[in-house]
């Protein structure tokens, strides 16, 4: 039982990384809690072959993320982008300076595709390209080229909310 | 807005801890069912097996019930395609559990739920098909087996019998082809499709 207890502790430490994976990808709070769920079950399956080379932050990401990207829910719970994009613009009709544009910006963060999400989020959270890619399992060239792109795209798409 | 200066904002600000739950709330949630596509898979997995038990048992009552020259070879080969169906779901099930206790890199996890899923839903047809000239060779046993042993049965008209009997059967066969292509990108179609697509934007650039 002692490596429960001890996973819990890690979780319970750590936990702040598997909200916001289940905030970036859910939109329902329903939602939010079975994701939630799944990535600790994941991780607790996975945490008898954790041997430490890496950090436990970054290998709970890794999970987390493979979790969130793979999770199987059924359709009429998603909430559509439309009615995402009413919420972010009925938040920056309410608000001025600085919290409109970072509405604005995640707003646009929320329109990128799943994977675009996951590359955004660990470049927010000061992962450098090295360990993005071993992540996500690309090269950290290849990161470096889709970062690139999404920071042009995500720059039009704020610009398109204000 | 750019990204970098979002990113400086984001640090700054980042949310407190309303979400936070305790050690106990952690435990309790480790718990309950698992509603992903491995722990799916597992149970259907888990169910087929059971259903070929079902089979084999079958099979085996068969050839006690029926110690006739045709029904012995008949549960000779379904209980040699149930062994052969158990080896397949083995190795998919202990497929299925390596994915689970060594998380792979996001690319790798993408590739390894897709390869789970099709072979997966390729073994639910394949067995769903060979089923079929199985079910079609029982039943034509078992008729014969009934009529000849029903002497309240006077003359019986073989070929049109087996005429009768291919033409619904080849009807009922076409009906399950479909449904069973239909149930199948049903239940993984549109998902299989997902995954895929996010597979292709994290290979692509």
């Amino acid at each position: 039982m002692s490596g429960e207890k001890d996973f819990i502790q890690s979780i319970e430490q750590h936990q702040r990384i598997i909200h916001k994976v289940c905030n970036l990808y859910m939109n329902n709070e329903q939602d939010k809690k079975d994701l939630f769920q799944e990535i600790l079950l994941g991780a607790w399956k996975g945490y008898g072959n954790f041997k430490g080379d890496a950090k436990f932050s970054t290998w709970l990401y890794r999970v987390a993320l493979n979790t969130a990207i793979t999770f199987y829910r059924k359709e009429k719970r998603q909430i559509k982008t439309a009615e995402l994009k009413e919420q972010t613009a009925g938040f920056i009709d309410n608000h001025s300076g600085q919290e409109e544009q970072m509405a604005a910006m995640r707003g646009a963060i929320a329109d990128l595709s799943t994977i675009d999400k996951a590359l955004v989020m660990l470049y927010l959270e000061e992962y450098d390209y090295n360990e993005i890619g071993s992540i996500m399992g690309i090269s950290a060239n290849n990161v470096a080229v889709k970062m690139s792109r999404i920071k042009t795209k995500l720059k039009e798409r704020a610009e398109k909310y204000l | 807005m750019e990204l970098d200066d979002f990113k400086q904002l984001y640090r700054q600000t980042i949310p407190g801890d309303s979400d936070t739950r305790s050690a106990g709330e952690l435990a309790d949630c480790m718990r309950s069912k698992t509603h992903s596509i491995t722990g799916k898979v597992k149970r259907s997995i888990l169910l087929e097996f059971a259903v070929a038990v079902i089979f084999i048992a079958l099979a085996v009552w068969a050839w006690f019930a029926y110690p006739s020259r045709l029904a012995r070879p008949f549960a000779m080969l379904t209980i040699a395609l149930c062994c052969i169906f158990f080896l397949y779901l083995g190795a998919l099930y202990k497929k299925i559990l390596v994915y689970e206790q060594t998380p792979p890199a996001v690319k790798d996890s993408l590739r390894q739920v897709i390869t789970i899923l099709r072979q997966f839903t390729r073994l639910y047809f394949q067995f769903t098909m060979i089923s079929l000239p199985i079910v079609f060779i029982f039943g034509l046993i078992a008729g014969y087996l009934n009529i000849n042993g029903d002497p309240g049965i006077g003359h019986f008209n073989w070929f049109r019998g087996i005429v009768f009997y291919t033409i619904a059967f080849t009807l009922w066969c076409i009906v399950i082809y479909f449904f069973t292509r239909w149930y199948i990108k049903k239940l993984y179609g549109n998902y299989l499709s997902q995954l895929q697509q996010q597979l292709k934007d994290i290979e692509n650039g």
